[in-house]
């Protein structure tokens, strides 16, 4: 696993989003929209709703954001990929990207959510934190299950019900942290779940980067 | 977790003593003890191996048919 | 010959303890507990389905290793057919389990208990192979990616089932803190039927998943014949 070439592709994925900017563009317009949608229903809302809306937003945002990460290379570029570099160089990439995409999500997410329903949460730098770890063990997930889905002829729908049970674990931890969060504990009474959520996101990743050198030979 | 422990503890005690006071001394906990003494277990037991003895002869049944398969297959 | 006698062992030994199983599960002796009465009984049955589900599941991602390994269809096969077993007896254990919950615990289902939460998780993980296995129409493609997703799902049960049920409260046995079985007043007298039943159950899943691979071999072979 070169630096270098890994750096090399994560730029060129950055670059491929830029020049045709419609996938962050679709993105951003889903997440105002929906939040639009929401601020019509809703006039008053608790913590607890806060969460579970913020997370539910986060779940559908990432999973299309994140579909189109292997879905959209067409078959000619995988042949040119196979020749250039390694598997795991490119499932890194993917990720490391997918990641960055999903923190400028999530923040843009949390800051609608902020604007239009006020901040709900006491323990900022702890929740900004758990954005960053969920964001993480979401990328690795989507983008580890869109490689598989990129094969199938289901499309997104397949994708959803794939992901669903790796991400809903997940989510489980979120939600319970958020909640500390939202209540105003520290870092230290909520470590052990911390730790949990660290280690689930730990196995995806290592899991993945085991088994794509096998779907890769296709 | 400790808690919920004590309180389970506590609560078994007090049920169980509701009982104690409310029963004679041989019966603590409602079984199904009076099915067993007229016999009627054996309803329950006899109808449940008989499903399982039908349900095994189907599988083994099934079993030989696809030995028999095989043995066509594998000549042919 | 000397096969078909190991055979008849094994399948004749899984007969048997079943219907030992199901004989003595309602006549032997069992505690007198204060919630759960007779119920106690469900444990010959539901526990042996998890056990069993458990064992296909283990099977099924040796073989998609192997799988992933060889490139034997063969292999494919016996991984999809483990798999297509062990739903069934989650399925089993899942509507045992709430059965039993119903008139234990007072409800069909319990919502944040950690126990049921991720058997359910890990129930739709193994749909969702079902269905990405219906969803690729060309079979080699098809093996490869189901074998891949079949080991990523079987990884992600053993946090879930194994670690993370014991980390938390939990109104299940063996979990909460509590080791395990041993705690949870499994006295002699209920370990005679036990341990057969669940011995019995498993031996069970695995006749039935070998019938079903044969079965899957035959048409295989006979598709092959008919083309050529």
């Amino acid at each position: 696993m070169q630096i270098k070439a890994l750096h090399a592709l994560v730029l060129k994925e950055f670059k491929t989003e830029l020049r045709n900017s419609f996938s962050i563009n679709s993105i951003i317009l889903y997440v105002v929209s929906t939040l639009f949608v929401m601020q019509l229903a809703i006039s008053r809302i608790n913590p607890f709703i806060w969460i579970a809306l913020f997370w539910i937003q986060l779940l559908y945002a990432s999973s299309n954001a994140l579909s189109k990460s292997f879905v959209n290379d067409g078959k000619g570029s995988m042949l040119f990929y196979y020749l250039l570099t390694s598997p795991n160089n490119l499932l890194l990439s993917k990720m490391i990207y997918n990641f960055l995409l999903l923190i400028v999500i999530s923040t843009l997410n949390f800051l609608g959510f902020v604007f239009f329903f006020g901040s709900v949460v006491q323990n900022l730098s702890f929740f900004y934190l758990l954005i960053i770890i969920g964001s993480l063990g979401l990328s690795t997930s989507f983008t580890f299950i869109s490689a598989i889905a990129s094969k199938t002829k289901g499309g997104g729908g397949l994708m959803t019900i794939l992901s669903f049970p790796t991400v809903i674990s997940q989510l489980l931890f979120l939600i319970k942290l958020s909640k500390s969060a939202v209540d105003g504990f520290t870092l230290s009474t909520s470590a052990n779940n911390l730790w949990v959520l660290l280690s689930v996101d730990a196995i995806i990743i290592a899991v993945s980067l085991l088994l794509f050198p096998y779907l890769w030979r296709d | 977790m400790n808690l919920k422990n004590l309180f389970i503890i506590l609560l078994y005690i007090i049920t169980s003593s509701k009982l104690l006071i409310a029963q004679t001394a041989t019966n603590q906990v409602e079984m199904a003890d009076t099915i067993r003494q007229n016999g009627k277990i054996y309803v329950v037991v006899i109808a449940l191996s008989l499903i399982m003895l039908i349900l095994l002869f189907y599988i083994w049944r099934t079993d030989k048919k696809i030995t028999l398969l095989e043995k066509k297959v594998n000549k042919a | 010959m000397k096969e078909k006698k190991l055979h008849f062992i094994w399948k004749a030994l899984a007969s048997i303890c079943l219907l030992y199983a199901v004989v003595m599960g309602f006549l032997g002796a069992v505690p007198r507990l204060q919630i759960l009465n007779e119920s106690i009984r469900n444990l010959y049955f539901h526990v042996p389905m998890w056990f069993s589900m458990m064992t296909m599941f283990f099977c099924s991602v040796f073989y998609a290793i192997k799988y992933l390994y060889k490139g034997n269809d063969l292999d494919d096969i016996k991984s999809e057919s483990y798999i297509n077993v062990g739903v069934v007896f989650g399925i089993c254990g899942l509507v045992t389990g709430s059965l039993w919950a119903k008139f234990t615990w007072g409800q069909w289902w319990v919502i944040a208990d950690p126990k049921l939460t991720n058997s359910a998780i890990v129930m739709l993980e193994y749909f969702a192979y079902l269905l990405l296995r219906r969803s690729i129409t060309d079979e080699k493609s098809r093996a490869k990616v189901s074998a891949v997703y079949n080991i990523f799902a079987a990884a992600t049960i053993i946090p879930l089932l194994f670690i993370l049920p014991r980390m938390s409260d939990s109104l299940h046995p063996g979990n909460g803190g509590n080791p395990g079985f041993n705690s949870y007043d499994l006295d002699s007298n209920m370990r005679v039927v036990f341990y057969p039943a669940v011995l019995g159950w498993v031996l069970l899943s695995i006749w039935i998943a070998s019938l079903q691979i044969r079965i899957k071999k035959l048409n295989t072979l006979i598709e092959d014949n008919y083309e050529s």
